[in-house]
């Protein structure tokens, strides 16, 4: 599928949905070394669920925070957040519909985009409550997306 | 044995005055709080507006009735507003009493209701891991609204079908 196709659909699928919440599920992160660390490495997996109900989006995140020199792990965090879409019309028959490729798309231009301020604000908290530095994660760019 | 509270407010013109006096006494309270916060002396305020120092003075000890210009004027110039609001008669004194906060008469009407798609609200429901999405559908009307809940639980954490995964490096 190309760029614009996705695109188009990820939009027409905007317009079938509402926001509904963005929500933690998991949220946590353990202190192995002391240090105050240099580098942040985080893995993103996502995934979607579609029920008659909702549209979710769940986002795994993994990282931990390094020292420039080494390889070992100061902390290690992990935070999960689902993005929960419902349907803009109550009644709507078969409102979204499975189609795996546009379901990636609206995930990359939409719900990842909606999840990132609160993952932002997630690894913020968890780092510093671990006694790390004030890490706060790059804006989101384009070439980020999933 | 009835206190002097009870005695003076059990007549309609003496419970106007207690409520005039605390008015009052709120309206001085809020000046010589906004001055202690601006750190300004009477005279500082007085420069600031232009007026004698004397003038400022009266003010400050609350000395004749403040109009309502005068209060906003001062409040300003010590870099503040008055913002107000409605509670039922005899309120603060029950307020007192109870050693609670004063509660408003109405809620704000200012504040605009939050619109019926706008949030859901996460619920534990016990005996099950999976927390519970509630999702309001409210109707508003000018004095009341009606909100019903529809509940759905969130998917489970296996059912999620992988879309892709990435890494970030900082």
């Amino acid at each position: 599928m190309n760029d614009s196709m996705s695109t188009r659909d990820s939009l027409a699928l905007a317009e079938l949905v509402e926001l509904q919440d963005v929500s933690a599920v998991a949220f946590s992160g353990q202190r192995l070394k002391p240090g105050r660390g240099s580098n942040l490495q985080l893995s993103v997996a996502a995934g979607f669920a579609l029920t008659e109900q909702a549209l979710s989006y769940k986002f795994d995140l993994d990282g931990s925070l390094v020292d420039v020199d080494e390889n070992d792990p100061l902390v290690q965090l992990s935070l999960s957040l689902v993005v929960t879409y419902v349907p803009r019309n109550a009644n709507a028959e078969n409102w979204v519909g499975g189609d795996h490729e546009r379901l990636k798309a609206f995930g990359d231009s939409f719900a990842w985009p909606a999840a990132y301020p609160f993952v932002r604000e997630g690894v913020t908290a968890i780092l510093s409550r671990l006694g790390a530095d004030a890490y706060q994660l790059p804006m989101l760019r384009p070439s980020d997306l999933l | 044995m009835r206190s002097l509270y009870e005695r003076v407010t059990a007549t309609l013109k003496g419970a106007r005055a207690v409520a005039a006096a605390r008015l009052r006494h709120e309206v001085l309270a809020l000046l010589h709080q906004a001055q202690l916060a601006s750190r300004m002396t009477q005279s500082d305020v007085a420069r600031e507006l232009g007026v004698r120092r004397s003038a400022a003075n009266q003010v400050f000890r609350g000395d004749g009735n403040i109009r309502t210009n005068t209060l906003a004027e001062y409040l300003h110039a010590m870099g503040f507003e008055a913002d107000l609001r409605l509670v039922r008669a005899g309120e603060p004194r029950q307020a007192a009493l109870e050693q609670r906060a004063v509660r408003p008469a109405f809620e704000d009407w200012r504040i605009r209701r939050p619109q019926p798609t706008t949030s859901g609200v996460f619920v534990t429901n016990e005996g099950d891991d999976r927390p519970v999405l509630v999702r309001w559908a409210a109707t508003g009307r000018t004095e009341s609204f009606r909100v019903e809940a529809e509940v759905t639980t969130l998917p489970a954490a296996n059912s999620f079908t992988p879309l892709g995964k990435r890494m970030f490096t900082t």
